[in-house]
């Protein structure tokens, strides 16, 4: 059964009505739930404009997204946040929120009038603040956190909107050696566990075979090209294809 | 998130304890009820104006992210009063309006409409401006410019219109008539009730206009509903009171001082109390030691100023960290 649907879709910037700038063109793919898709380009590419505009944030300059035959831009602001959250490269602009305060805010699309947290919110913020090794610094203020704490807040706080699809815009960021391999089989396990589409952006080389179910690939032209995790060679082919400084570091 | 009891009740006690100097100083001797009847109207207006200003400071701040936002920084306040010069200037020749406009709620009536417009404004402008300083920058030239332009306007007024102008843009809590104080409460504290229903969506700005996206934030509808109740909060103040400085700006980074939350179930209260406290401390100060009228203004600055600074300076205290 297919749950993720890309139809024709181009993303970029729109300068009033029209497009000013076309990054990635014509997208397609299908894919199922349990499947952890690394998105590779270049800088400046235009993979976080991508993520962006699949979420919902910046207008698609044609094609369309469906999930699960819902149209994402048919929804409502609440149940796309239902249905994909993402984890950007930004920290949280006001510094005196808590920890604790922004894992809850991971529930505001199911919040009720007054937005008390019922029950099992809490118990999905404990699960997923449990399994991110979160629960000693729940009461730290935001702004107190190393650069990778903050990282694996923002990254819990991603799980805890429960959507069926995650983007995570490059999520071993910051991270030391130790939490990059920790997150990489955690991010393998919970994709399983909570049946979820997890989609994230990756630069280090070499690529590791077993992180990611699918890759996708962008480059500076706008061409697409999506290859199965197990390809390997294909996949070694095209980061060379993206990135040609890597043959002359080898050589 | 606990709820600090003790800090609330701390605060409750300061306040209460304001009202009943405020309410019983010089009363002695008084039997009259009129007299009563004169300083309740003039410590309840007090009450609700602090509280209104700061909600509506609380709801700017919030939703722009930015500490430094508030109805007088934005330039509401200035641009609300251009506009109800505009209309009283403009509306001379018709007698009958004018006098109909001079009223408590003909004032009350321009003073909301010219705060909502301006807020509008700003707002939709505001999006040019992406930085925290530019949007403070846009706020203050807005601010000259309407200023400058509310001088133009006042050079064409006759001389009875430039009085009450000018005696209206002083600020005061004592202009008041006891028939209008119990509205002005009403709608006052209907819509700080009905800011606890925004409590959420506030709460959810702390993370950022683009993660507040991504949350599942109507972002439009927030919009909608700050430039609403903000603007009938401090144009319903502007109104009755004049321009009234500092409140707004000194009562939420006081409440959240004290209160140590971003949290707005707590801030939302804390920060209506807070500036009550500090509009009756005003007023307090003027009844008491002040017979003779120095303007409400600078009362407020002096007083609010120092508390302040104290709370920052307050060894082991970092500014906008905890």
């Amino acid at each position: 059964m297919i749950n993720f649907k890309l139809v024709n879709v181009s993303t970029g910037y729109f300068n009033g009505k029209s497009p000013a700038l076309v990054l990635a063109r014509n997208v397609n793919d299908q894919i199922q739930v349990a499947t952890r898709i690394m998105l590779i380009g270049a800088n400046g590419v235009g993979k976080s404009t991508f993520f962006k505009s699949i979420c919902g944030l910046l207008r698609l300059v044609s094609g369309e997204i469906y999930f699960d035959s819902k149209r994402l831009d048919e929804l409502s602001e609440r149940e796309i946040a239902r249905t994909i959250s993402m984890v950007t490269t930004t920290w949280p602009s006001n510094n005196m929120l808590t920890v604790h305060e922004i894992l809850n805010l991971g529930r505001y699309p199911y919040s009720q009038m007054l937005g008390m947290m019922r029950d099992e919110d809490h118990l999905v913020v404990k699960k997923f603040s449990k399994i991110f090794n979160l629960c000693h610094l729940m009461d730290k203020s935001f702004n107190h956190l190393s650069d990778g704490q903050r990282q694996l807040v923002m990254i819990s706080r991603g799980f805890i909107q429960t959507t069926p699809i995650l983007i995570l815009d490059e999520p071993f960021i910051h991270l030391d050696i130790g939490k990059k391999v920790w997150l990489k089989t955690l991010l393998k396990r919970l994709v399983q566990e909570e049946q979820k589409i997890i989609i994230f952006s990756h630069h280090d080389f070499p690529i590791d075979h077993d992180i990611a179910d699918r890759a996708w690939f962008l480059s500076h032209d706008g061409s697409f090209q999506v290859c199965s995790g197990d390809d390997h060679s294909l996949i070694q082919q095209n980061i060379l294809k993206l990135f040609p400084e890597i043959i002359t570091l080898q050589e | 998130m606990k709820l600090p009891p003790v800090r609330f009740g701390f605060l409750l006690a300061c306040f209460l304890g304001l009202l009943a100097l405020s309410l019983n100083f010089g009363m002695e001797n008084q039997e009259s009820f009129l007299f009563y009847n004169l300083r309740l109207t003039r410590v309840l207006t007090a009450v609700a104006a602090g509280g209104a200003l700061a909600l509506a400071g609380l709801l700017l701040q919030t939703y722009f992210q930015n500490p430094l936002a508030g109805p007088y920084v934005l330039g509401v306040n200035s641009g609300a009063t251009f506009l109800t010069a505009l209309f009283i200037v403009s509306s001379s020749s018709n007698q009958i309006l004018l006098q109909s406009m001079l009223t408590d709620w003909g004032m009350m009536g321009i003073s909301i409409a010219g705060s909502m417009i301006t807020l509008f404004i700003v707002i939709f402008l505001s999006r040019t401006f992406k930085t925290k300083s530019g949007l403070i920058i846009f706020g203050l030239l807005f601010s000259h410019i309407t200023s400058g332009l509310t001088t133009v306007i006042l050079s064409y007024a006759k001389d009875d219109e430039l009085r009450s102008i000018l005696f209206w843009s002083f600020g005061s809590f004592q202009r008041t008539s006891p028939e209008i104080v119990f509205w002005f409460m009403a709608i006052v504290f209907i819509l700080a009730f009905a800011c606890l229903f925004l409590a959420k969506d506030l709460n959810l700005m702390g993370l950022g206009a683009e993660y507040a996206s991504l949350s599942g934030l109507n972002q439009k509808r927030l919009e909608t509903i700050v430039i609403a109740i903000g603007g009938i909060l401090s144009g319903i103040v502007l109104g009755i009171c004049g321009p009234i400085a500092f409140v707004g700006l000194a009562a939420i980074h006081l409440a959240k001082i004290i209160f140590k939350t971003e949290s707005h179930f707590i801030l939302i209260p804390a920060s209506f109390v807070v500036g009550s406290s500090l509009a009756l401390a005003a007023e307090t100060f003027l009844i008491t030691i002040s017979p003779t009228s120095i303007p409400l203004n600078a009362v407020l600055g002096i007083l609010s100023g120092p508390i302040i600074l104290a709370f920052i300076l307050r060894p082991g205290y970092k500014w906008g960290q905890e």
